[in-house]
């Protein structure tokens, strides 16, 4: 839902222009890439207002798959459309896919010389404290907002999942699954379970002519209460996620 | 052709592997390296571990998407067309979000259902990720990877170093390590 009309349209060739550089320049991952999407359609060119530009990537971050790569097709299609968000998308890939076909022809085929290789397996070797680090920062701020029941819940699917990659990578993907199903199923059951018992206190409300407003004060709030709180909280991560 | 040249598994294997890629992995974009890394190395074959840590370093030194990894991979099983299909049906799922359902974006924010399955599978791609640390650190076969591994870790964890600065000082290291006589098997 459009909050405001974009300062000005970019052109297509704009869109493949601006979207290519940043593709080209966005080393460091999403972090990078929504910090360039940010100083070009807020900060530069007023395309998208500061609240557009939060909202879309908190909704993007609820999606699978690669987060600022949505973000950029979806920043190209508030500005021009279905077409343009081809075109952004395109340019915004295309770069860094070039450069590592070229890459991957150089180090996986045919016997490169023995200083690339070393290369190879020096940054290689790396790789496992670049894993340690991308999953705690992902952790750490999860673990924080747990607590109780909740936290105990973060562990059990953290330790699935840590399992499930150690040990039987192959079936992770059903691992990601079930734990995101369990959490839905138990919220389900809980905001049935408050519902019942909000539904027993206002009864008993009812029955004995206690105010009725006490019903409504139940200490359990109500599913559309909980999630709609929770949204600020999954943007402010979000911004979070782009300045780390 | 494809279906022939696209490694053990063929090209229905790559197609899967791509497509958890890029329409199943929750929460972060490291998760797609323990998703890749069983199909890859394991179970189809297309590389061996070792080949499997260089893709993971060009995904995160290359500039763009993170998820572009995947074309090294198809890169792996069955060359150039292997490599462009992974990346096709890799970023396909993202254009179809955006081409099909972005103008209800905005209600996913307030969408209880999509956020409690994500109160679930956001710590478990967290842990995930976390430990997909153990079969990257199984990859390494020389000891002196060991020791690079271990000065990463305390560049990124304890200094507090950039991702692609560590990287490449790493891969420096394994250029040194190789003029130095170290073994570099093929």
């Amino acid at each position: 839902m459009r909050t405001a009309e974009p300062l000005a349209r970019p052109s297509f060739a704009e869109i493949a222009r601006e979207w290519g550089r940043i593709g080209c320049v966005g080393f460091g991952g999403p972090p990078a890439h929504i910090a360039l999407l940010h100083q070009l359609c807020v900060e530069r060119r007023a395309w998208l207002t500061e609240a557009e530009f939060e909202r879309a990537i908190a909704a993007t971050n609820l999606l699978p798959g690669p987060a600022s790569t949505q973000l950029a097709i979806y920043c190209a299609w508030r500005l021009r459309g279905s077409r343009g968000a081809v075109l952004g998308g395109v340019c915004f890939i295309l770069p860094g896919l070039l450069v590592i076909l070229a890459l991957s022809a150089l180090f996986l085929s045919g016997s490169p010389p023995s200083w690339l290789r070393g290369a190879g397996m020096g940054a290689g070797a790396a790789v496992a404290a670049v894993a340690l680090r991308a999953g705690l920062s992902v952790a750490r701020p999860i673990w924080r907002r747990a607590h109780g029941a909740r936290r105990r819940r973060v562990l059990a699917y953290g330790l699935a999942g840590a399992v499930g990659a150690a040990v039987a990578g192959q079936w992770l993907v059903l691992v990601l699954l079930a734990c995101g199903t369990l959490e839905l199923a138990g919220a389900r059951l809980r905001g049935g379970a408050a519902r019942t018992a909000g539904g027993i206190l206002f009864s008993a409300a009812a029955g004995t002519h206690w105010p009725t407003a006490q019903a409504g004060a139940s200490p359990t709030r109500s599913p559309a209460a909980r999630c709609s709180s929770r949204a600020p909280g999954r943007a402010g991560r979000a911004r979070s996620y782009g300045r780390r | 052709m494809l279906v022939a040249s696209a490694g053990e598994g063929g090209a229905g294997a790559l197609v899967w592997t791509a497509l958890k890629v890029g329409a199943l992995a929750f929460g972060g974009g490291f998760v797609i390296v323990p998703l890749m890394q069983a199909d890859a190395a394991s179970t189809y074959h297309w590389m061996t571990h070792g080949q499997f840590l260089n893709a993971v370093a060009l995904g995160q030194v290359t500039p763009g998407p993170v998820t572009q990894t995947v074309a090294a991979v198809g890169y792996a099983a069955g060359g150039f067309p292997g490599a462009l299909l992974a990346a096709l049906v890799a970023f396909s799922p993202s254009f179809s979000f955006v081409l099909l359902g972005a103008a209800r974006f905005e209600r996913l924010l307030v969408n209880h259902g999509v956020l409690a399955f994500l109160r679930g599978a956001t710590p478990a791609a967290a842990g995930a990720i976390i430990g997909s640390a153990v079969p990257l650190t199984a990859a390494l076969g020389q000891s002196w990877q060991d020791a690079v591994l271990l000065a990463a870790t305390a560049a990124l964890l304890v200094l507090r170093r950039g991702v692609v600065q560590t990287l490449l000082l790493a891969a420096v290291a394994g250029v040194a390590a190789a003029l130095l006589g170290a073994p570099i098997p093929r």
